[in-house]
């Protein structure tokens, strides 16, 4: 298939190569990822197209690679794997630890959502001020809703090294809230998609809403359950219906208890 | 050991790199380094941020090879998708203002000693997908290959591209569409071999 789907035939083939190029306005793009939802024709065109694109990598000559990335690398390496280690789960047996733990997670957040408007009109910081008792509602409910429940710290990557936040988990109800800050504004085209992962498996939990301040939540209802995943990771990708990542990883926890 | 990895395909390196196995992937290092870089330099402009991009494309690979998955495509393929987002991204970082000479540092890149350690038989592998590759935009009119060209390798979108060619949005869009369905037709039959 070579360009051949038209787009007054309710198809978007005359939009295909801006999309794989991510050269698309966001009217335009949101338009393609609507119909290519429904459209295997349409997605099997994208693929085909993408691949294609792919090979203008190879476009230009090659360049003699300086000595220093090599032994930069390989310090980063060395680096990156003595500062991972597992996350420590908050383990909260109690409901009174769990909701103490939730509300820890927020009030830390909260925090340092005001200071960083410390300087800001009072106006603003009033409506600051509002959202966030909104999301404590948010939480409050969901916290009181699920005795059973745990949080798991969110790593940041070095692709957003401000990002921190927690995901509260209750495998019980199958449920949980991914709470996240500091994340980067993203360029028109661009999201941020959370991923439960399991193994070398990825299933697409959907895009998480980032507001301004760079702040998101996502709650989850997976159909499978919970338990079947060992870890949840944000990425950023250009397709929100992406389904496996390939995007640079912003976020990571560790979700199996 | 390392002689034993370089017998290997590029689907067990990135096994044994998601294992940790830190000379997997400096042989993977050594066979796609110099078109990850060249890539990098091609986007940004800069040859002192392209190593800066280079490393963390690289480091990605490090922290994701358990993800990888080969059915899906070569790792060629996404190590150079990773280098094309890192690179995009640094771009749009600098608010698509053109590179100014004065930003590169060229003392710098005058003392930079070459690496040597590049795996030549693989970079033939590359060499001649190129040539391949080069021929085969060749093919397409001149001005469609400059929409394509600006899109891909300078993250502009198709008004920007309009704007910045002071051509009709429509008439744009149109080189895009044709653009890519010529490049399409000359690539049909010169697809990367993947080496795993």
């Amino acid at each position: 298939m070579t360009g051949g789907i038209e787009h007054d035939q309710g198809h978007v083939g005359d939009l295909i190569a801006a999309y794989v190029l991510d050269a698309l306005d966001p009217e335009e793009l949101e338009l393609v990822e609507r119909h290519l939802e429904d459209c295997p024709q349409c997605q099997a065109a994208v693929i085909e197209a993408r691949a294609a694109i792919d090979l203008m990598a190879y476009l230009p000559d090659p360049q003699p690679v300086p000595l220093r990335a090599r032994h930069r690398l390989l310090a980063r390496l060395h680096a990156d794997a003595a500062s991972t280690p597992e996350a420590p789960p908050i383990r909260l047996r109690s409901r009174l630890g769990w909701v103490a733990a939730a509300v820890a997670a927020v009030l830390a957040l909260a925090f340092a959502w005001q200071s960083l408007q410390s300087q800001a009109e009072v106006q603003e910081r009033e409506a600051r001020v509002r959202e966030l008792e909104q999301r404590g509602q948010v939480l409050t409910q969901f916290v009181n809703n699920r005795p059973q429940g745990f949080v798991m710290p969110i790593e940041s990557t070095v692709a957003a090294p401000g990002a921190r936040g927690g995901i509260i988990l209750d495998p019980t109800s199958n449920a949980a809230l991914v709470m996240i800050e500091g994340l980067p504004r993203l360029p028109t085209g661009q999201a941020y998609v959370v991923w439960l992962v399991d193994g070398d498996r990825y299933i697409n939990a959907g895009v998480l809403p980032v507001d301004d301040q760079g702040r998101g939540e996502l709650y989850l209802t997976p159909q499978e359950a919970l338990s079947t995943f060992t870890g949840i990771a944000i990425t950023v990708e250009t397709g929100a219906l992406a389904s496996s990542p390939n995007g640079q990883p912003v976020a990571q926890a560790t979700i199996g208890r | 050991m390392t002689g034993e990895l370089q017998r290997l395909d590029d689907a067990e390196l990135v096994t044994l790199t998601g294992q940790g196995e830190v000379r997997a992937l400096e042989v993977l290092y050594n066979r796609y380094a110099r078109a990850a870089f060249a890539f990098a330099v091609r986007i940004v402009g800069d040859p002192l941020e392209a190593e800066e991009i280079l490393q963390e494309a690289f480091l990605r690979v490090w922290q994701q090879a358990n993800r990888f998955q080969h059915a899906r495509g070569s790792f060629a393929s996404w190590l150079l998708s990773i280098t094309h987002n890192l690179a995009i991204d640094a771009l749009r970082r600098r608010q698509r203002r053109p590179q100014r000479a004065d930003m590169v540092d060229f003392f710098e890149v005058l003392r930079t000693e070459i690496d040597t350690a590049v795996d030549l038989e693989e970079a033939a592998m590359v060499a001649e997908l190129r040539q391949q590759v080069q021929a085969a935009i060749a093919q397409l009119p001149q001005r469609q290959r400059e929409v394509l060209e600006l899109a891909y390798f300078q993250g502009l979108t198709q008004r920007e591209i309009a704007e910045l060619l002071d051509e009709p949005l429509g008439t744009v869009k149109t080189r895009m569409r044709l653009g890519l369905q010529k490049l399409q037709e000359a690539l049909q039959a010169q697809r990367p071999e993947t080496s795993g």
